[in-house]
């Protein structure tokens, strides 16, 4: 129930025409054009799980014609107002970050325009505790500068390392530090947006009526092509402190998140690992040796050198089938809660007492901080076991729904029933609002038989958005849409609702340019 | 004729209405649960859910220190009659948040039958500190109270110089009266003078405006000396000033809708006409 792109075998890509590249160095100048077939591949896919299943078989999603560099708004308004006159699409592509195939073109014949020239990176604005950067900035950078500068964007998703912060905002995108900060759009105060038509526009906050930044928040350069963005920061705390609790049970530590949050206090880092996840994050054998700290880069995320032959054998014989693995999960019960106050020392005192008393009068037993500050340095390293899975043979993908507190659990048991004969799931719920809460799933499967592999990887998928959907959650909470999840949006949005946004896209990108085949069914 | 109101979600904190309700009678029936809306102007509480979510303030409240939407989902009817309802969720990503191509849009767009409001608990006791010197000093006192997570949730000004400036904070929790201790710490480290809390007036309260915090300082410096203005729905980057009409003449107006997203509103107009 996907929408996939046209595969085409390993091979020389077809050269652009000349009439094509003199057109577009005419816009842009030649330094801002490649065509070499290196830049056009990696132009043509991200880390959706489901591409790298392809490649195992020798397959790639359709490459563009040319990758173009804009290095302002201007370009890129002169490369939508071009394309839109000869209906040639365009596909925005930044960190290539994204898990659903978002930046992956249906069809070929497509432009990629990369936005990692859009590179401002200026100091903040100090009197407006805001920063303004360009949307080709990768997100580790930003928050390199706004540290040395004294401040904190609060934004650090497990990508930061290889994600830009177009890219967050076309997803939506949401970080660690959730609870106190929020998501990406709850971060922005300005936007500079190049519309399909070639229109730069600037939706801005606080305004009366229409909050535009809603609407191009979570758009996946399907809208417009995000190019600069404004947002709050916040001073660096000075303070920080963690504390774990272990619960007997998932609902006990689900209603004293609820209780913390709904009480006004604002964590930084509020993480329930659920039993399986409990034990793989906290380990009983201990953190080992020289554990990287620094977030991983997309080029450390991709998949290399095959396992030895034995390991697969292993791990695709455990996982062809893993229904007894999850009843064995089924056995462990506790989980573990992860808190982080920080700010200012009384803020951070307070906070941490009042969350105390919640989690100890649901049945929370004290961990102290050893498991919060393990989890603190070891907070990049879950990503790095991605590609591990894939050398082993394997497939792991993760999916992550919303959903009010009063449905938290029960998607929680619906969706791991229905995956249950497919992938062995864990999962973690780790950004918690007043009135609900994210389930960050994570999927294991075997793929030594890609086909197979495929097809296990489609059953998955298909069985847990149809438990969540009947559950009443949302399908997407951080990572957006992407191909993997296209399909699923009219189930989310109905009839009228996709109608609705057909409208939006019409009105922003009357000729249809802008990474066509997303958000349509 | 009375609108039933429909279920409240408890653990959400979620409200289900019919648009046609009363902003008040909401805010009267949540309140039977220990819920509210949180600070809102006047105008607001007399306007129907409808009117508040269409209206150029768009339904929004403060959580956590941000100006939000309260509307966690709406239902709405287009000009054909069809009708498109949104999924009530905490945050989402699928997609752009197509509620907001009818939230503020003055019914252009569409008209909004019902809504899932979001609500918050009831804080029960509160604590109210004033202080007094310059206004410009009193303005950076505000704004630095702003910029923390949990913003005042109203302000009291008597115009002057020196003026008066009175916040008022939650206190039923220790995290709360933390937090009203270091504001108070922090106006004396801005060289303020305690001042008496300048106590309920009789007042027409008819005039309303909202003031983005980069123009508090020209606010409270145009309050004529005597005159009161309050401040509520106050998050980090705008307030509502609510004041007479009498002092409301002296006032400077703030907001304006950014002019270039004129063309794309009137396309998206049109586009949904033709949906």
């Amino acid at each position: 129930m996907s929408r996939f792109p046209q595969l085409q075998p390993f091979g020389e890509l077809p050269a652009p025409s000349g009439a094509l590249l003199s057109d577009l160095a005419r816009i842009l100048g030649p330094d801002a054009i490649s065509v070499s077939p290196q830049d056009r591949l990696e132009a043509s896919r991200d880390m959706w799980p489901r591409a790298i299943l392809w490649r195992r078989k020798g397959l790639y999603p359709p490459a563009p014609q040319a990758v173009l560099y804009p290095s302002h708004a201007e370009d890129a308004a002169r490369i939508f107002r071009w394309a839109s006159e000869r209906g040639i699409p365009v596909v925005p592509v930044g960190g290539r970050s994204g898990v659903l195939g978002g930046v992956v073109a249906l069809e070929a014949g497509a432009l990629a325009v990369d936005t990692r020239r859009l590179a401002d990176l200026d100091p903040p604005d100090r009197e407006r505790m805001e920063a303004t950067v360009g949307a080709g900035v990768l997100g580790a950078d930003f928050e390199s500068m706004l540290e040395r500068e004294g401040f904190t964007l609060g934004h650090a998703p497990a990508s930061i390392g290889g994600s830009t912060v177009g890219g967050w905002i076309a997803t939506r995108s949401a970080g660690q530090n959730s609870s106190r900060y929020g998501k990406i759009e709850d971060m922005v105060v300005e936007l500079e947006c190049v519309l399909g038509t070639g229109e730069i526009v600037h939706p801005a906050r606080p305004t009366p009526g229409t909050d535009w930044v809603e609407l191009f928040c979570g758009s996946e350069g399907s809208l417009g092509l995000v190019t600069r963005a404004t947002f709050r920061i916040w001073p660096r705390p000075a303070v920080s402190r963690f504390r774990a609790w272990r619960f007997p049970r998932i609902e006990n530590a689900l209603d004293a998140m609820r209780e913390i949050l709904q009480s006004g206090a604002r964590p930084s880092v509020l993480r329930l690992y659920d039993p399986i996840d409990t034990l793989l994050s906290f380990p009983p054998w201990g953190e080992g040796e020289g554990a990287p700290r620094r977030p991983p880069g997309l080029r450390e995320l991709w998949p290399r050198t095959p396992r030895p032959v034995p390991l697969r054998r292993l791990w695709n014989f455990a996982l062809w089938d893993p229904r007894a693995l999850n009843g064995l999960a089924r056995l462990r019960r506790s989980a573990v809660l992860v808190l982080g106050h920080e700010g200012e020392a009384w803020e951070v005192e307070a906070e941490a007492r009042a969350a105390a008393e919640v989690c100890a009068r649901s049945e929370g037993k004290d961990l102290g901080p050893a498991p919060g500050e393990r989890w603190m340095r070891h907070r990049w390293e879950s990503a790095r076991h991605f590609p591990t899975v894939f050398e082993m043979g394997g497939w792991v993908d993760t999916l992550e729904l919303a959903i009010g507190w009063g449905g938290v659990a029960r998607l929680y048991h619906a969706v791991r029933k229905a995956v249950a004969p497919h992938a062995f799931c864990m999962a973690h719920f780790s950004h918690a609002y007043p009135d609900g809460c994210s389930i960050y799933f994570t999927f294991l499967g075997a793929a030594e038989d890609p086909d197979r592999g495929l097809g296990q990887h489609e059953a998955t998928w298909a069985a847990a958005l149809a438990a969540a959907r009947d559950e009443g959650a949302t399908l997407s909470h951080h990572h957006g849409v992407g191909l993997q999840k296209a399909a699923w949006l009219e189930q989310e949005l109905g009839d009228e609702g996709m109608g609705v946004l057909r409208a939006l896209r019409r009105a922003c990108d009357p000729a249809g340019i802008l990474n066509p085949g997303k958000f349509e069914t | 004729m009375i609108e039933e109101i429909g279920s409240i979600d408890e653990a959400a904190m979620w409200i289900e209405i019919p648009s046609t309700v009363s902003v008040w009678r909401v805010e009267e029936r949540l309140r039977t649960r220990g819920l509210t809306l949180g600070p809102q102007p006047p105008s607001v509480l007399r306007r129907t859910v409808r009117e508040w979510l269409e209206g150029p303030n768009a339904g929004r409240w403060v959580e956590g220190g941000r100006l939000a939407c309260c509307a966690a989902a709406i239902k709405v009817r287009l000009d054909d009659g069809s009708v498109v309802r949104t999924l009530p969720a905490p945050r989402s990503a699928m997609g752009p948040s197509i509620a907001h191509v009818f939230l503020g849009s003055q019914g252009s767009r569409g008209e909004i039958l019902w809504a899932v409001l979001r609500a918050q608990r009831l804080r029960r006791r509160s604590v109210e500190i004033a202080y007094e010197g310059p206004p410009r000093t009193l303005a950076a006192w505000l704004q630095q109270e702003c910029r923390r997570i949990e913003p005042p949730r109203g302000a009291e000004i008597v115009g002057g110089n020196p003026a008066v400036l009175s916040l008022l904070f939650s206190a039923d929790t220790e995290l709360e009266r933390a937090r009203a201790t270091a504001a108070a710490d922090a106006a004396r480290a801005f060289g303020l003078g305690r001042a008496e809390t300048p106590g309920l007036a009789a007042s027409e309260r008819d005039w309303e405006s909202e003031v983005p915090a980069d123009a508090w300082e020209s606010l409270l410096s145009a309050i004529p000396a005597g005159h009161r203005v309050w401040l509520t729905r106050i998050a980090r980057e705008t307030a509502v000033a609510v004041t007479s009409e009498v002092t409301g003449r002296h006032l400077p107006v703030m907001v304006e809708p950014s002019l270039d997203l004129e063309p794309l509103a009137e396309r998206l107009g049109q586009a949904l006409r033709l949906h």
